[in-house]
This record gives structure tokens, sequence and C-alpha cells, in this order.
């Protein structure tokens, strides 16, 4: 049975490789917005739903930016499946 | 900022002139032509000129703007379809070459249309090698 930590994992699939990440689970426990995100971030808030959703996936400097804000690693709130797919 | 602010000023000077030239001096084609181009020309640097106003007044709407444009999913999605375009736009040239050709249009128009599509690719690829280079 899947944890509820990994049923808020959303999956994306790219060049055949499979990255998830915890970037909505994590925004929403710190009570923050997707607006308040975007905005800190300086990106557009479609951006941040995109990467939730996992339909983009965020460049390195983005990534770095996102685990900063959230006093996290990338590897807490992206993570990467090699040969998965 | 203030360079860009007399870049356009200028841009819509010349715009001004030319449709006043076209009304006022030009009959026929030229008219047409002139009066075109000067239009575009005043109307892209008026819109600029006003854009540059409202950002001045509203530093928070600039930023917004600022975010939107240079935001990596916007550029990326930017930057992927007109890569799209690039690739379809091979169909629409063969065609319409395909008309010149049927349409028995003169030799010279039909090199120069040719012409075009070979500097397109050398853009392309002296853009390539230079972005080869930097990164």
């Amino acid at each position: 049975m899947e944890s509820k930590m990994e049923s808020l994992l959303y999956k994306h699939r790219s060049g055949g490789l499979l990255l998830d990440n915890r970037l909505a689970e994590i925004r929403r426990a710190r009570g923050i917005t997707q607006e308040e995100l975007a905005d800190v971030l300086e990106v557009s808030r479609q951006t941040i739903s995109s990467i939730e959703n996992g339909r983009y996936n965020p460049s390195i400097v983005l990534a770095f930016k996102i685990a900063r804000y959230f006093r996290m690693t990338i590897e807490e709130i992206f993570i990467y499946h090699e040969g998965e797919c | 900022m203030k360079k860009k602010m007399v870049q356009n000023t200028l841009l819509l000077l010349l715009g001004v002139i030319s449709v006043l030239v076209a009304i006022l001096l030009l009959e026929g084609k030229w008219a047409g032509l002139l009066s075109g181009f000067g239009a575009m020309l005043a109307s892209l640097s008026g819109v600029r000129i006003y854009s540059e106003q409202l950002f001045k007044r509203n530093p928070e709407l600039k930023r917004r703007h600022d975010i939107t444009e240079n935001d990596e999913r916007n550029v990326q999605l930017n930057n992927a379809a007109k890569a799209k375009v690039y690739e379809f736009k091979m169909w629409p040239f063969l065609t319409f070459f395909m008309v010149l050709l049927l349409a028995e249009t003169q030799l010279w128009i039909m090199l120069v249309y040719v012409g075009f599509y070979i500097l397109d690719f050398f853009i392309y690829l002296w853009s390539l090698n230079r972005l080869m280079n930097e990164m």
C-alpha cells in the first residue's frame, strides 16, 4: 500500500527518465499558496503549477532556488529514479 | 532606459513624418507604402513609449511583466514554438516556390526567393555554431 507521501509524489516522464517531486506536498505543509511561492521565486504561478503536476522539469537554478526557499536539499524535493521507466 | 526613450521618440517622429510626407507629397503606391510604414513605426514606438511610462509609474506592474517575460517555462515554451514554426516553414516555402514556378515568374524573383531561404539556413548554422561555442 502506498504511503501518504508516495501518493503525493507526481511522476514526470522525460526522455525515458522518471522524475518525481514533492513540491505540492511541502508547499501545502508550510501553508504557502502557489502565487506566494511564484512571487518569491520570481516565476509565474503556471510554472509552479506545472512543476507540481509533473508537466515541467525546472532548471537546476530554479530547483536550487526552491530547495533554498524551503531550507531543504534538492534531493528532498525532487526524486530522480534512474532506469525505472 | 533613457537611451531607449530617445530611440523610441525618434522612431515615433520618423513614423509621423513618413505618414505626413506620404499624405502631402506623394501619390500612388509610394504614398501607400510610406504611409503604411510610417503608421507601423509610429504605432510601435508609441506603444513602447506608453508602456515605458506606465511601468515607470507602476514598478509592481513592471516587476510582474518582467517575471512573465523572463519566466523560464515561458521562455522554453516560446523557443519550442519558434522551433516548430522553423520546422513547418519548409512546406509553405516549397508550395509557394511551386506556385512561382508554375506561374512562370521571372528567374531573378525565384533566385531571390531561394536566396532568402539559403540565407535563413546559414543564419541557423551560424547560430548553432555560436551556441555550441558558448555552451
